[in-house]
């Protein structure tokens, strides 16, 4: 090169030197030239930033992108997390190659050919078609909307051992069930959509309905007896689905409190009276067993403690106490004092402390998780004996209402329980009623009208909304 | 032979005289006790609040009964006691009644600070009453002997704690609020 200089006078060099710089200068020029870089501007979810078009395709920087969705660049590829999504991009450094389909990019769990992200002045660029189309947002070249977060349909499909229900939404939101008695609530944060009825043909989801609940949407539907539920996400580009099967086929994995609920336990101690009943019959436990004929027919789970002669011991009593939902007992009023007669059906509420400390606690005021269906204020109580009355009555017997405290087994009953005098073997007028085959099934009537409507309203009580989340809207049914 | 009343012989003599008084003066018979002359000591009446039953079996109600006390009110022990003695044996007033049968021996009942404790007799065990009845019989004894002090009351049977004589709670003490509304 000396030599080629050398050999050349000075005018000659200057030439050379100016030659070099010039295409130099060129080549840079036709480098960009060729890139086809143009700015511009985008509206992204309202707010105006710089976009690049790059080979016919719009770019944004992801210090932009930042404000849609959490980038996180990882040694050669970017990945983008937003809206329940996911996007797995490689970073080209050939900058017209990322906008072709050469390399392979993940959308959440699709992996296909796309554009991807490049380096357009030093700064990774991601290409938003991609990003649009994984989110499911609405898309023009200068505009990038997110859709409303709105539930946009509800589906079913049906199943010989359980049913479905798919909830489509247009964007990913927090999505949780609750267990409220037997209904299922499936819960989208911060969602809107059409409140609604649908109606399936399913075995066992019959139908839900769509309810509004404050800024949130709650599918509501009934849960089969012996039936479990599962919910889950299916996430895919541009769709988000929450899926609800619910059938025998799925394992019923509720806590067993939320159980008690749906499936509660009424126990009548039939208390042995010292006389055993005028002309060998036990009042108190031919009433029980009535009583107990009624419920089960009504499906209702009911034990006695006395089966004839034969009496639970004092523990077994205990036990089944601490385990009821309603704990009832029947007894027949007898003082052996002479002249002293305490005639008529008398119902007692207990009013003293549980024995439990655990139970005292929970009704002095912790709440811990399902406490309420473990544990019954005395609000259970006094509502149980105003329904004994009220239903006596419509039996044509006026029972009195009367307090009572320090009863052993009433005192280990976590729920409601009460104390019923069907009469007084010292009165010869109720002796002679409660020899009446018919007074006797009336009382019984009474007595399991009364647990049935306690417990009945209990548990719509536990499927009922807080006020004002009720929703009214009514619609037609999707398949 | 040497002097016989030597100053040794002599204090030696002196000592053997005053160690044979002293083992005379430890082993002379006690003397005869005086027999003591034992006193009664006074009884005063004392008014207290007895609890029978309502001849409908279905409340409480005092009736006034004066009984003999040692020491007066001042014995609240003695007090309690002879409570519980007038309320097993019934009232005078014709329209009440007794919680218990006649003939039934009385519990005992101790005072200790705040807290008394009623021993009942075994055969509060067969009284047959109805749940009512034995809540009744336990609160009219719980009511006579807090009217005017004590904290709460517990009951024994025979002298044993136990859960229950028929279906009332015996493991906890009773308290004026476990009968109030009676």
């Amino acid at each position: 090169m000396k030599r080629v200089i050398a050999a050349r006078t000075p005018w000659q060099v200057a030439a050379l030197l100016a030659a070099l710089t010039l295409g130099g200068v060129g080549a840079w020029y036709g480098s960009v030239a060729s890139a086809q870089v143009a700015y511009s501007s985008l509206t992204l979810q309202g707010t105006p930033v710089q976009s690049v078009n790059l080979y016919g395709a719009e770019y944004i920087d992801v210090e932009s992108l930042r404000s849609l969705a959490r980038v996180v660049q990882e040694g050669p590829y970017l990945r983008i997390d937003g809206y329940g999504h996911s996007i797995v991009l490689p970073i080209d450094e050939d900058a017209y190659r990322a906008t072709t389909d050469f390399n392979t990019i993940q959308l959440d769990t699709v992996r296909e050919q796309g554009r991807t992200a490049t380096y357009v002045d030093g700064t990774v660029h991601v290409p938003l078609e991609v990003v649009a189309r994984t989110f499911g947002a609405t898309y023009r070249a200068g505009t990038f909307t997110m859709p409303e977060l709105r539930l946009s349909g509800v589906s079913s499909s049906v199943g010989t051992n359980a049913d479905r229900l798919v909830l489509d939404l247009t964007q990913d939101t927090d999505v949780f069930t609750e267990l409220r008695g037997n209904d299922v609530h499936v819960v989208v944060r911060g969602a809107a959509g059409e409140q609604r009825r649908y109606t399936t043909t399913g075995k066992f989801i019959s139908g839900a309905r769509v309810i509004g609940d404050g800024d949130d949407l709650r599918l509501r539907f009934s849960l089969p007896k012996d039936s479990g539920y599962r919910m889950y996400k299916v996430i895919r580009p541009g769709s988000v689905r929450v899926v609800v099967d619910a059938g025998p086929a799925i394992e019923r994995t509720a806590p067993a409190l939320l159980d008690r609920i749906a499936r509660p336990l009424i126990v009548i101690e039939p208390v042995p009276t010292a006389q055993g009943g005028a002309g060998g019959t036990d009042f108190s436990l031919d009433v029980a067993k009535k009583a107990l004929a009624l419920l089960n027919e009504a499906g209702w789970q009911v034990k006695l403690t006395r089966d004839g002669a034969k009496d639970a011991t004092l523990d077994q009593k205990m036990e089944l106490a601490r385990q009821s939902d309603v704990y009832l007992m029947l007894d027949v009023s007898h003082i052996g004092v002479e002249g002293v007669v305490s005639p008529g059906v008398k119902v007692y509420q207990q009013l003293s402390e549980n024995s439990s400390e655990y139970v005292a606690n929970i009704r002095a005021g912790q709440n811990p998780a399902y406490a309420s269906n473990a544990v019954g204020d005395l609000g259970g109580t006094r509502i149980l004996t105003d329904s004994l009355i009220k239903e006596l009555g419509t039996q044509s017997i006026k029972a009195q209402q009367r307090p009572i405290a320090k009863i052993l087994t009433l005192g280990e009953a976590p729920q409601a329980g009460a104390l019923i005098e069907l009469g007084s073997l010292d009165s010869a007028d109720d002796v002679a009623a409660l020899g009446d085959d018919a007074f006797r099934q009336r009382l019984a009537v009474g007595v399991a009208r009364s647990v049935a409507g306690y417990l009945s309203k209990k548990v719509e009580n536990a499927a009922t909304l807080p006020a004002g989340e009720q929703g009214s809207a009514e619609g037609s049914s999707s398949q | 032979m040497k002097n016989a009343l030597s100053f040794f012989n002599v204090v030696a003599a002196a000592v053997l005289v005053l160690t044979v008084a002293a083992m005379s003066w430890v082993n002379r018979p006690p003397p005869t006790p005086e027999v003591p002359n034992y006193v009664l000591s006074e009884r005063l009446p004392v008014e207290v609040p007895v609890y029978y039953l309502d001849a409908g079996g279905q409340k409480l109600v005092s009736e006034k009964r004066n009984v003999p006390v040692v020491q007066g009110e001042q014995n609240a022990q003695g007090t309690a006691e002879a409570a519980l003695t007038v309320w097993n044996q019934g009232p005078t007033t014709q329209a009440l009644k007794a919680a218990v049968p006649s003939g039934l021996p009385a519990p005992r009942v101790w005072l200790r600070g705040d807290n008394y404790f009623v021993n009942l007799p075994g055969e509060y065990r067969n009284l047959g009453y109805s749940v009512s009845g034995e809540y009744l019989m336990l609160c009219s004894m719980t009511r006579t002997l807090l009217e005017n002090q004590g904290l709460d009351v517990t009951f024994l049977v025979e002298g044993k704690n136990e859960a229950t004589i028929g279906q009332v709670d015996l493991r906890q003490p009773l308290t004026r609020q476990d009968c109030k509304d009676l």
